[in-house]
């Protein structure tokens, strides 16, 4: 604040120096001249507005003063004689002055808004370069007209790089075809712009950035400009893919426990044809080693040797899909197939638990976008879900009933209905949350993975308790839609 | 007459192994029977009647079936003297389970799978305590025949002198001379076709019909 003061005073005395000495200047130029008083009446005026343009108000009406003084000293008769004889006198000096002032005090306001609008450009600048992400504007044929001091910044670029490319050569190579066909799309179209693409950050790291662009129109609704921001969304990315591969890994856990509780019907389910191997082989050579052999039974017992053994090998091939470590890979799938192939797993499971498994399967369903592998394990749980409820039950049939429908125009539906202790209604909700549990040995992971896993799918998870006895789980999965 | 082939009931809900039982038996020689559930094989009409058929016979029971517990089939059949003895298989076998079949009386106890010859051993080994017992149930139906031809006097005198009484006890306690009393056991032994006491009081042990001593 202490140098403030000599320049404000600096502020007022320059002019004030400069206006006085351009006025003498021009008053002997004009006197040696002979110039009109008009002419030079005006001249001063114009002296005087170049003035307010520089200082204040106060130069200006000194200044005007002075012009004054100068133009009735030396132009008018009486030359270097200031009378007041005559009215004219008198108002030909204040008209003057008037003017002046008028004028003076029209310039500084001139001036002030002038300041105003370059204080808010300076702003608005401001804003823009040290908004946190990736500002631009862009002309209609697509090239880059604008670009914020971060977008500089960010990328390395100088702005005459920037501009000449648009960005462009920042992007990576392998997504640079397809951002530069969809910009161009977009333009065609002259419809908003929202898409990924990676772009190389000045230390040469290349990163995702969520490229979003709006067109501006004019009343004719012509596209005047396009405005977009760039985002970094490398960060996000990747905590989303962390917490997608902790939770594949723990679906995975969740899978082997599930499938270490139907440890001994899995081993019953193998058992059976490795039991019927035995039979068959031992038949055969007992039919071979007759007098004479009987080959047709022989062959028969050989046969069953074959079904069995591929029978076996396809439980193994059944488990070891589901036991196994894979990325989500959702295609096209037959809802009905997935239940039944379940259904082949948990049978045994059932009969153990003195449960019958019914399936209500809808024919020709839709086909449904989803992961198998994931899509049983959820089937998977219910029904075990479902024969524990029922464990305790012995006044009733324990029924489990497995039906698919159609569900809504676009939706296909899966209902695991019980007949067992049912739910209390305040926690048909809390069974979803992860590590609640009933059983002794149990994770409580069950439920809250399934419902994670549905609505990865774009679905629904709920229970509903029935009308008589027991509890319903049922989820929803998006129908199969062949564009995508 | 020849004896006529032993007849093996497999009841079992896997279609392979019931096919493959049904091979290797019959490979051995042996007609078998194949069930699905235990009440398909309760509503077959041949085991309800066993005692009337001429062929012996025995039951290859899988512990798990979809409708009955294999071990409820054995109590069912034991309380409807459905006599037939029990090979039982199964998937996975507990010693639990395995204690109260053998308890129950079943013959053997396999856990799938199992060598074939464990198996027709086991089934060789039922099939001959049914025709034991076949031939004990004929004996005893013979017996009884025999039983029911006598009087109701001579029923009194055979009760005491297999009890042990002298002809003259005998005689005292029915109130009648002892020249009858010999005359009626005349006509016992000879009814009961006993070459002597000893064999009636065997007979009399086999029916059952040993009275409490009164002194």
């Amino acid at each position: 604040m202490k140098h403030n003061r000599p320049d404000r005073f600096w502020r007022s005395a320059a002019p004030c120096l400069f206006g006085s000495l351009g006025l003498a200047l021009l008053t002997f130029v004009c006197f040696r001249l002979q110039v009109n008083p008009t002419t030079v009446a005006l001249l001063y005026l114009i002296v005087i507005v170049l003035v307010s343009l520089r200082g204040n108000f106060i130069p200006a009406a000194l200044v005007s003063i002075i012009a004054y003084l100068f133009l009735d000293s030396f132009f008018t008769a009486p030359l270097f004689h200031p009378a007041m004889s005559q009215p004219l006198d008198v108002v030909a000096p204040i008209a003057f002055l008037t003017t002046a002032l008028v004028i003076t005090r029209l310039m500084s306001r001139v001036r002030k808004s002038f300041q105003e609008i370059e204080a808010l450009k300076d702003q608005l600048r401001l804003v823009i370069d040290t908004i946190p992400g990736l500002v631009w504007s862009a002309l209609p044929d697509g090239s880059a007209e604008f670009l914020n001091q971060r977008w500089l910044e960010y990328t390395g670029l100088s702005l005459a790089e920037g501009l000449d490319w648009g960005g462009r050569v920042a992007v990576h190579p392998e997504d640079r075809a397809r951002f530069v066909d969809e910009w161009r799309a977009a333009l065609a179209a002259g419809k908003p712009l929202e898409t990924e693409a990676r772009l190389r950050r000045a230390d040469g790291e290349y990163r995702s950035l969520l490229i979003r662009a709006v067109p501006l129109r004019d009343e004719q609704g012509k596209i005047v400009k396009w405005y977009g921001t760039s985002t970094d969304i490398e960060d996000r990315r990747r905590a989303e893919e962390t917490s997608r591969k902790a939770q594949a890994e723990l679906a995975h856990v969740t899978r082997v426990m599930t499938m270490g509780e139907l440890a001994a019907s899995i081993a019953h389910e193998i058992n059976q044809p490795l039991a019927a191997i035995v039979n068959n082989g031992s038949a055969c050579l007992r039919w071979l080693a007759g007098d004479p052999p009987n080959l047709d039974e022989a062959r028969e017992t050989a046969r069953g040797i074959i079904c069995d053994g591929t029978r076996a090998g396809e439980v193994i091939t059944r488990i070891r899909a589901l036991l196994r470590k894979t990325e989500t890979q959702k295609v096209r799938l037959d809802i009905n197939q997935i239940i039944q192939e379940v259904v082949l797993l948990t049978r045994n499971e059932a009969v153990r638990n003195g449960v019958a498994l019914r399936m209500e399967l809808a024919a020709d369903l839709p086909p449904v976008l989803g992961d198998r592998v994931q899509l049983q394990q959820i089937i998977l749980n219910l029904v075990i879900n479902g024969v524990e409820a029922m464990a305790s039950v012995t006044d009733r049939p324990r029924e489990l009933l497995i039906s698919s429908r159609q569900h809504e125009a676009d939706q296909v539906l899966v209902a695991v209905e019980d007949s067992g202790v049912g739910i209390d209604r305040e926690n048909l909700e809390k069974i979803f949350d992860a590590f609640y549990t009933t059983k002794s040995q149990g994770l409580g992971m069950g439920l809250a993975i399934s419902r994670s896993i549905v609505e990865d799918h774009g679905g629904r998870l709920w229970a509903v308790p029935n009308d008589g006895p027991g509890t319903t789980f049922q989820f929803t999965l998006l129908k199969y839609h062949e564009e995508r | 007459m020849p004896e006529p082939t032993p007849i093996v009931f497999v009841v079992d809900d896997d279609e392979s192994v019931r096919k493959s039982l049904g091979s290797l038996l019959r490979s051995a020689g042996l007609s078998v029977e194949t069930f699905a559930s235990a009440q398909q094989f309760l509503d077959s009409p041949r085991p309800n009647s066993p005692n009337n058929m001429d062929a012996p016979s025995c039951l290859v029971l899988d512990v798990r079936l979809p409708d009955v517990h294999g071990l409820d089939l054995q109590r069912r059949m034991a309380e409807v003297k459905l006599e037939i003895p029990i090979v039982f298989i199964t998937g996975h076998g507990d010693i639990p389970t395995s204690v109260r079949a053998m308890k129950a009386g079943a013959v053997e106890f396999l856990t799938k799978p199992f060598c074939d010859q464990d198996l027709l051993d086991a089934i060789g080994q039922a099939i001959e305590r049914d025709r034991a017992g076949r031939r004990q149930r004929a004996e005893l139906a013979e017996l009884r025949g025999r039983y029911e031809s006598l009087t109701p006097r001579e029923r009194e005198v055979m009760e005491l002198v297999v009890a042990g009484r002298l002809n003259k006890q005998v005689a005292a306690e029915l109130g009648i001379s002892e020249v009858t009393v010999k005359i009626h056991r005349g006509q016992v032994m000879g009814k009961m076709r006993a070459e002597s006491l000893a064999d009636l009081v065997r007979m009399s042990e086999k029916l059952g019909i040993a009275r409490a001593k009164t002194w």
